[in-house]
């Protein structure tokens, strides 16, 4: 019977797929577009870091997983699939056997064309293998492989912050200006030899931060990491830099969140355990070592760290964590590295067949009191120099039902828990359902967590979604969320509520035309300004988006995009207003030469700050924009990636802003004089 | 189905999720229906009092039922209920009452049904409701008779459409200088069946004075005995989960919705197939 399927499904051109083996195999800018862009827009930032799951993504790539051989931890490192895709996947594979084509995957049930077309870069058919390969010490720099990235950036237009000033100007008013050069560089160096052993560096500097000081020696950030993965009885060991996620993040997780997206099932979080640190975020790791051993059913994990990190201090204590990583100024300068933090963390887990229980703990000192601001949303908000978290989770597997979540407490007696469960009813019908409550007290310094806000505390909330295909290259996901924060939050003194509701229909009848057409609304209390009464005005804030995308391949050299899309908002009783981009793209591959082009050009008539639209946009390896477009005017871009000689490659992007509403860009140190703004983007990469 | 026609009707049902975002909940004095986020109208399951009447028609056995929802926590609030549904071989009847409120003010109604399948795809019924309010000892007790008519037509095995009209008349009970307003609902849906063991329920209600409203939700029998129902509506949006447990005659249905402000609103209902 599978046979028969097979040769049906192999004579089918519904989803004609480029399987040829390459050694670097490229994936779809879209992936990135589609979990990037939806992050960006929920966490209201442009820059958003996440080389962990773009490390993930380009390593499998490289060394594509071979589906015969593989198992939940691997597949669970594809974080753009749901727990049911995993789930599906390998119970197909214990049903059926080994896959002999990658073509079966439409027999997978939850794997839908646009799915499958994810997937296809990292994945291979293989023989089964039933042994990883002894480990030899000789066998690591004869396998191995070394990359280096070098990348500079720089705004064309000089900046406020970068302007000459008398001294007098600048004793006066230190801050006044920026104290280094307008280029932001980095040097990055990684060396893998298969899964087993990696190490690596970075070293960053911000445009505006000083290059050589008393402070800096070339750069501003260094980080470092070595990660070793099944050596005797531990499966991870790693020194350095390096990161932590337990359970569902509630207690402890400094990786990659989805959150809420239009991938609606993607709402567990992927149980990493420790991993290397590779990233140029400033604040969110550990410095240390850590390991994890296996016994049996049982692992244990722990790790120590101790790190300087920024923070705000007035009169010997500290107000709040610094997190932006910026020393750019004599104020900045002064946050760096000025409280020491300790921290100490370990998991046991347990796990037998269908049921997975583990537990956490990690305790966090600093050297400097933490006293918040004396505001009414920080009443709760930790404070004093030690915060201790201990928590459980589970996981539990039955029939096609996936239970899964996470209780923690913290010292000040807060409890935090996330409890869900996803189900498989039908091959047509996936759906999911998370409950999260996090009392106003519960806290903890490193928890990243589901949930609307990006701080696990003061957010109780019930997130449904549904997943649907009701015919042949359609799909319909919709996902609705109703939260309540208890307790006042930042700018919104008291009480409030809200919901967010997503509803997408994507259209893929083949690999060289997919479309989809997505509706968001949300509606939450919020500060209405009010320029008549100093009292804040809490209202509703209703926000909402309708996008239409349409990509398409004229060749396999030439692929298309375009976007439009309409955004909504309203604030209280004030009128509503609309924002829409037009956005065209269009990207060109060579066939005889080896360089590549994306252009994109996007028209933008976005009159408030709260209709603000991100689009993802193509970038240099390792590197994200997803700019908030608001304003009037229009934005292009050129984006190429050309490789010199085999193994050395040289990535461009030159992108410029040209309003017509205004003669200022930006603000503050910031600003520009001009009504353009105008980016510079260069990496080298080498690989040996 | 041709490629245009599923363009215009994901296009549709887009612009419904879209244009229904200012809906509100409506009221009225009846125990939610066992259906996910109370999308009754197609729910053939069981008939549960005063939904859709033409659901009596797909009962083959005398069915009693006794329900209960407890709103928000305070009992002044809650109601109870009580059907028993008869088929028949010309005409399914049905009979159900049901009370809002407490001692110093209640809501009450007593309804008879008929309903019956005209062909094998067709059910049409009638109901008539004699609906009073007891506003206190002195002015005791004043009521008036509302109507309900209902349609089930199976269009395909898998999709049924469903549509009711609670009130269509707009009767309202005179209390001298002013009336007591008794709602005016109309729901229209459908359910799809999704192999043997999963329903998906959507519908839309539109009660007279309030705006358009949405209801979605699924029922997955994960075993044969046991169900679980997730679903929601409305603006803001209220989430629904529920489940059901059949054993051999017996059938308990819970729900449970999460109003964002006023808290959980619980149901449960207890049928028995003689």
């Amino acid at each position: 019977m599978k046979h028969l399927l097979l040769t049906l499904l192999s004579l089918s051109l519904l989803v004609s797929m480029p399987l040829s083996a390459q050694e670097e195999r490229q994936f779809s800018p879209d992936l990135l577009d589609d979990i990037l862009s939806q992050i960006a827009e929920n966490r209201e930032q442009e820059e958003i870091d996440e080389t962990q799951l773009y490390d993930d993504l380009v390593y499998f790539s490289q060394n594509p997983i071979n589906l015969n051989s593989t198992n939940r931890s691997e597949l669970e490192k594809l974080q753009f699939l749901s727990d049911i895709q995993v789930e599906n996947l390998l119970a197909y594979l214990h049903q059926y056997g080994p896959m002999q084509s990658l073509y079966e995957l439409q027999l997978v049930d939850g794997f839908y064309a646009q799915d499958i077309r994810n997937l296809l870069p990292f994945v291979a058919i293989g023989k089964v293998e039933q042994k990883t390969p002894p480990f030899r010490l000789k066998n690591i720099f004869r396998y191995g492989r070394h990359e280096i990235l070098a990348r500079s950036d720089r705004g064309v237009e000089t900046k406020e912050g970068y302007r000459f000033l008398p001294e007098e100007e600048l004793q006066e008013h230190p801050n006044s200006r920026y104290l280094g050069d307008p280029f932001y560089y980095s040097l990055r160096y990684r060396f893998q030899s298969s899964r087993r052993v990696q190490f690596g560096f970075t070293g960053e500097k911000d445009a505006g931060e000083e290059a050589w000081s008393k402070e800096n020696k070339v750069f501003d950030f260094y980080s470092g990491y070595i990660q070793l993965n099944d050596i005797w009885k531990f499966t991870t060991i790693v020194a350095g830099d390096f990161s932590a996620s337990f359970g569902q993040g509630v207690a402890l997780s400094t990786n990659f969140g989805f959150g809420k997206s239009s991938m609606v099932l993607n709402v567990t979080n992927r149980n990493d355990g420790l991993r290397k640190y590779s990233s140029t975020g400033e604040f969110n790791y550990f410095r240390g070592v850590g390991a994890t051993m296996k016994l049996g059913k049982i692992d244990l994990t722990a790790f120590y760290s101790n790190k300087k990190t920024d923070g705000d201090t007035t009169d010997g204590f500290i107000s709040s964590f610094n997190e932006t990583g910026y020393h750019r100024t004599p104020s900045e300068l002064a946050k760096k590295n000025n409280v020491g933090m300790q921290t100490i963390g370990a998991h046991a887990g347990w796990a037998s067949g269908i049921f997975h229980l583990g537990a956490t703990f990690i305790n966090t000192q600093l050297d400097t009191d933490m006293q918040p601001m004396p505001r009414l949303d920080n009443f709760h908000a930790f404070s004093g120099k030690e915060q201790t978290v201990g928590s459980i989770d589970y996981q539990l597997r039955w029939r096609k039902l996936f239970f899964f979540g996470e209780t923690a407490i913290n010292d000040q007696k807060g409890i935090g828990t996330l409890n869900g469960l996803t189900m498989a009813p039908h091959s047509a019908v996936n759906l999911a359902i998370v409950h999260r409550y996090y009392d106003p007290k519960y806290n903890s310094i490193f928890a990243n967590a589901f949930g609307e806000n990006s701080r696990v505390t003061n957010e109780e909330g019930l997130y449904i979604a549904a997943e649907v295909v009701p015919f042949k290259f359609w799909k319909f996901t919709a996902y609705a969320d109703a939260y309540r924060f208890p307790w006042a939050r930042y700018l919104v003194e008291k009480p409030s509520y809200g919901y967010d509701l997503l509803l997408q229909s994507d259209y893929t009848p083949g690999s060289n035309l997919s479309m989809y057409w997505r509706v968001r609304f949300e509606k939450k209390d919020d500060r209405i300004p009010n320029s008549t009464t100093t009292t804040p005005n809490i209202a509703p804030y209703d926000h909402g988006s309708m996008r239409y995308r349409l990509q398409y391949s004229l060749t396999d050299n030439l692929k298309l995009r375009n976007i439009l899309e309409w955004s909504y908002a309203r604030r209280g009783t004030a009128d509503g207003s609309w924002g829409r981009v037009l956005n065209q793209e269009l990207s060109y591959k060579f066939s005889n030469f080896p360089l590549s082009i994306d252009l994109a050009y996007e028209f933008f008539d976005i009159p408030e700050y709260d209709n603000r639209i991100y689009i993802y946009e193509r970038d240099v390896l390792y590197a994200f924009a997803i700019p908030a477009l608001n304003g009037k005017g229009n934005r292009y871009y050129l984006n190429l990636k050309y490789e010199l000689i085999k193994n050395l490659s040289i990535y461009f992007k030159l992108a410029q802003t040209a309003y017509i509403d205004r003669d200022l860009v930006g603000s503050n140190l910031d600003e520009i004089s001009d009504n353009r703004k105008t980016d510079a983007r260069l990496l080298l990469r080498w690989k040996f | 189905m041709n490629q245009f026609r599923k363009i215009a009707l994901s296009t549709a049902i887009l612009s419904i999720g879209w244009t229904s975002i200012q809906a509100q909940q409506s009221v009225s004095p009846v125990v939610s229906s066992a259906a996910p986020a109370d999308a009754s109208v197609a729910y053939t399951r069981a008939w549960t009092g005063f939904h859709n009447p033409a659901a009596l028609s797909g009962s083959k056995e005398i069915t009693a039922q006794l329900g209960y929802e407890n709103r928000f926590g305070i009992k002044e609030l809650s109601i109870g209920a009580a059907s028993v549904a008869i088929p028949t071989s010309k005409v399914d009847i049905g009979v159900a009452v049901s009370r809002f409120g407490y001692s110093k003010y209640n809501e009450t109604q007593a309804g008879i049904a008929l309903s019956r399948r005209f062909t094998k795809r067709l059910q049409l019924a009638v109901q008539a409701n004699y609906y009073s309010i007891y506003l206190s000892p002195e002015e005791g007790s004043k009521g008036t008779v509302v109507a309900q008519i209902g349609l089930l037509s199976e269009l395909t095995d898998n999709l049924t459409v469903g549509f009711h009209a609670f009130n269509p008349a707009q009767t309202n009970i005179g209390l001298g200088d002013t009336e007591k307003r008794i709602p005016s609902l109309f729901e229209l849906g459908a359910q799809y069946k999704f192999g043997g063991n999963l329903l998906w329920l959507a519908q839309i209600d539109k009660e007279i004075d309030h705006d358009l409203q949405w209801r979605t939700g699924f029922e997955y029998w994960i075993v044969k005995e046991f169900a679980v129902r997730v679903g929601g509506y409305g603006s803001p949006f209220v989430p629904n989960l529920g489940a059901s447990l059949q054993l051999n005659k017996f059938a308990l249905d819970l729900n449970f919705e999460r109003h964002q402000q006023l808290g959980i609103n619980s149901a449960c209902a207890l049928r028995y197939a003689f």
